[in-house]
């Protein structure tokens, strides 16, 4: 009996490890890496130590020239990706993924379909619902999903199957210096990459108003291109400025202060003593569309618990805000959920109403009622319901 | 790994506002060679206003040595030139500011064109847009073989590596540029690919195909010819108008010509079906035209013979500028 793992991320691969050390799966002897960079040659990839694994297969090699992104595998690609790794699949009864929404990772379920799934989701959006509908035959596969704990005081949406892990925080005491940490969110998709430079800069300038050097973590999915245009516009600090990449960072220490747009790494930081501030993170979270955007639950989530204008939310507010957006974000996934969903929206504060839900998506969805009669005028201009007069008459 | 004192490759990267990309193509020289002392990669700007200059010279390749310096000329060809003359190593290549390498593909071509002595290596090329690549393969099938320059330009009727033109996709042996062949003709607005890769086949020189990881080209740029569209597309008429005055004395001109003709036809399809501007549809019908006439009439009819019913109809303009009918 046989493990396969397919990783993408370092955070990935220290959630591999910390779920194989608490037994909730054979040590993989087979590990598939693959890159969802947008150049995926030139990102980097997971720091897998000599001799972890008997194998370490990369899936970008097999599938080079082409993108993991653009690849929708049918029957014949499948059963080429099989003889390719054959005989690793011989015997696996246990398949380790990280995001089974992604492509790849559903192909490779069905290379080995007899397979139980563990789920790896290293970030803030294990605690919410898939972020895309799955179909109920994978569903019941699924034996587990395994995330770390950057809430340890919240209670994910997937219930029992949730494997939650505590967080191996940063070591040592405060040093005085500023990290900064970069994200990809270009490559998600969320933004260009113009604006993706421009919030590192950002980052970058606030750090500088700080005592001590600083120290950059740029996304490994980063383009270069991107990270060498941002040293060129942050040169005015070169003196200070130290670029590194993960591995060389978990030297670092604790820094005094961590700077990033939306880093989960930030919850770990506070909780270690780290001053931490997010950049831009309410701004791209208005701005989002649709509402169920796979990255407003993990934006929002951090967002509550590292605003600058006011306090992070109470326990008990982060569970009400985690129930009501896992429903109003996938109502389909857990019909049953939504009693829930309306008792948790009604405790919540007013403000966090405003802030993190759009009035008429909790509307449509019953969770609120439609505006009192006085307002119905506005409520149809605001909705383009309300046709004038003259035009009316034009009409008819 | 270096010839003596001298570096095994030199890369040439032309930029001109490039400052967006160039750290990606810098980014895939990292890992080129078993010895990363042994690429010289000289970036020339050409007249860039942007950082493009500032940003190479910050970003480097790593063990590898990097120079920037200034294209006295104007446009790639100047600019590649320019950076011809500087280079020192063995084996000399191309890179535009906006493409990239994947790791260890000059090592791969470096023991592809040793391995049967050719003098210069060329390989399928990858086509980026976005996530979505696609493969514009190399038109020979005979991978890791010496072939003869003429190899790569007949026959008339199908595609040959004379219509795979982009210089980034290859590897040049030192002695071309030693002979004179490899230089740009600084006359080109565009198209000096095409032009120069048709006198390396033409001089019969030798070359090999190989298959290699990927030299990938970003579409759909606001820079590209295609989003441009201006007077640059009429480079390929100019380019192929000097092949045209190359083999006027050649043994095997009527062939050749034939599959000048060939290509001319084929791009000038290409181009009027994409050009949205009436002044440059204009001048490709006339320029075309030009070239055409210039061609013996038996040559043109034969060529347009072979053209399907529905690209006939787009040359129309032309063919009845030259006497010959759709």
């Amino acid at each position: 009996m046989t493990t396969l793992a397919a990783i993408r991320t370092g955070a990935g691969l220290r959630l591999l490890r910390a779920a194989v050390s608490r037994s909730g799966f054979q040590h993989p002897r087979t590990v598939l890496t693959w890159s969802d960079a947008m150049i995926p040659e030139l990102a980097g990839r997971p720091q897998i130590v000599a001799g972890e694994f008997e194998e370490v297969v990369d899936l970008n090699g097999l599938l080079a020239p082409f993108h993991p992104a653009q690849w929708d595998p049918g029957d014949l690609e499948l059963s080429l990706l099989a003889a390719l790794l054959e005989p690793r699949m011989v015997g696996v009864d246990t398949l380790v993924v990280e995001d089974l929404d992604h492509k790849v990772a559903r192909a490779l379920t069905r290379l080995v379909p007899g397979a139980a799934i563990h789920v790896l989701q290293p970030g803030l959006d294990a605690y919410g619902p898939p972020a895309i509908r799955r179909e109920a035959a994978l569903d019941h596969r699924v034996a587990a999903h395994w995330y770390f704990e950057h809430l340890p005081q919240l209670q994910p949406a997937s219930g029992g199957l949730a494997r939650g892990l505590p967080l191996e925080l940063p070591r040592g005491r405060p040093g005085e210096w500023t990290l900064v940490l970069g994200s990809d969110l270009a490559g998600a998709g969320a933004i260009t990459a113009t604006a993706e430079l421009d919030l590192l800069v950002e980052a970058i300038r606030l750090a500088a108003a700080e005592a001590g050097p600083i120290r950059v973590l740029p996304s490994p999915s980063m383009p270069p291109a991107l990270v060498a245009q941002a040293r060129w516009r942050c040169r005015e600090w070169e003196a200070r400025l130290e670029w590194g990449e993960a591995a060389a960072a978990r030297r670092w220490g604790t820094p005094s202060v961590a700077i990033g747009v939306d880093a989960v790494e930030l919850l770990a930081l506070q909780r270690a003593g780290a001053r931490v501030h997010t950049v831009g993170l309410s701004r791209l979270l208005s701005a989002l569309t649709p509402y169920q955007h796979p990255l407003r639950l993990p934006w929002i989530l951090l967002d509550s618990q590292l605003r600058e204008d006011r306090a992070p939310v109470s326990d008990e507010v982060a569970q009400d805000l985690l129930d009501t957006l896992s429903y109003v974000i996938r109502p389909e996934w857990r019909p049953e959920r939504a009693e829930r969903a309306v008792a948790a929206l009604a405790r919540l504060p007013e403000a966090e109403r405003r802030r993190y839900f759009w009035r008429l998506r909790l509307e449509r969805l019953g969770l609120v009622p439609p505006p009192a009669r006085r307002h119905q005028l506005w409520h149809q201009v605001r909705t383009g319901g309300l046709v004038r007069p003259r035009r009316r008459a034009a009409l008819e | 790994m270096t010839s003596g004192d001298r570096p095994e490759v030199s890369i040439i990267i032309p930029v001109h506002n490039g400052a967006d990309f160039i750290g990606d193509a810098l980014a895939g020289l990292a890992e080129q060679l078993p010895d990363p002392g042994g690429l010289e990669v000289i970036v020339v700007d050409d007249h860039s206003t942007d950082a493009s200059a500032e940003i190479a010279a910050t970003a480097g390749v790593p063990g590898g040595s990097l120079r920037v310096i200034a294209s006295a000329g104007y446009g790639v060809c100047a600019a590649r030139n320019a950076g011809l003359s500087q280079a020192t190593g063995r084996l000399i290549g191309f890179l535009d500011a906006d493409d990239w390498f994947a790791p260890g593909r000059l090592e791969v071509l470096r023991a592809a064109l040793d391995r049967v002595g050719a003098d210069f290596v060329r390989t399928d090329v990858v086509l980026v847009a976005e996530r979505q690549r696609s493969l514009l393969a190399a038109p020979e099938s005979r991978r890791g073989v010496r072939l003869p320059g003429r190899a790569g330009i007949l026959p008339s009727t199908s595609r040959t590596m004379v219509d795979h033109p982009a210089m980034f996709a290859g590897l040049f042996h030192r002695r071309l540029l030693d002979e004179g062949l490899l230089r740009f003709d600084e006359d080109l607005p565009s198209a000096e690919d095409r032009e120069l890769m048709w006198r390396l086949h033409l001089a019969d020189t030798a070359y090999v195909v190989a298959d290699a990881p990927g030299a990938f080209y970003r579409r759909g740029l606001p820079r590209s010819l295609t989003q441009a569209d201006d007077q640059r597309r009429l480079g390929y008429l100019t380019a192929l108008d000097s092949v045209r005055r190359g083999v006027a004395s050649d043994p095997d001109q009527e062939r050749l010509l034939a599959k000048l003709v060939q290509s001319l036809l084929a791009l000038t399809v290409q181009h009027l079906s994409q050009t949205r501007r009436r002044q440059v549809r204009h001048a490709l019908i006339t320029q075309a035209a030009r070239v055409l006439a210039a061609v013996p009439r038996p040559v043109v009819s034969a060529a347009v013979y072979q053209v399907d019913a529905q690209r006939r109809a787009v040359l129309a303009p032309v063919l009845r500028r030259v006497g010959v009918r759709p």
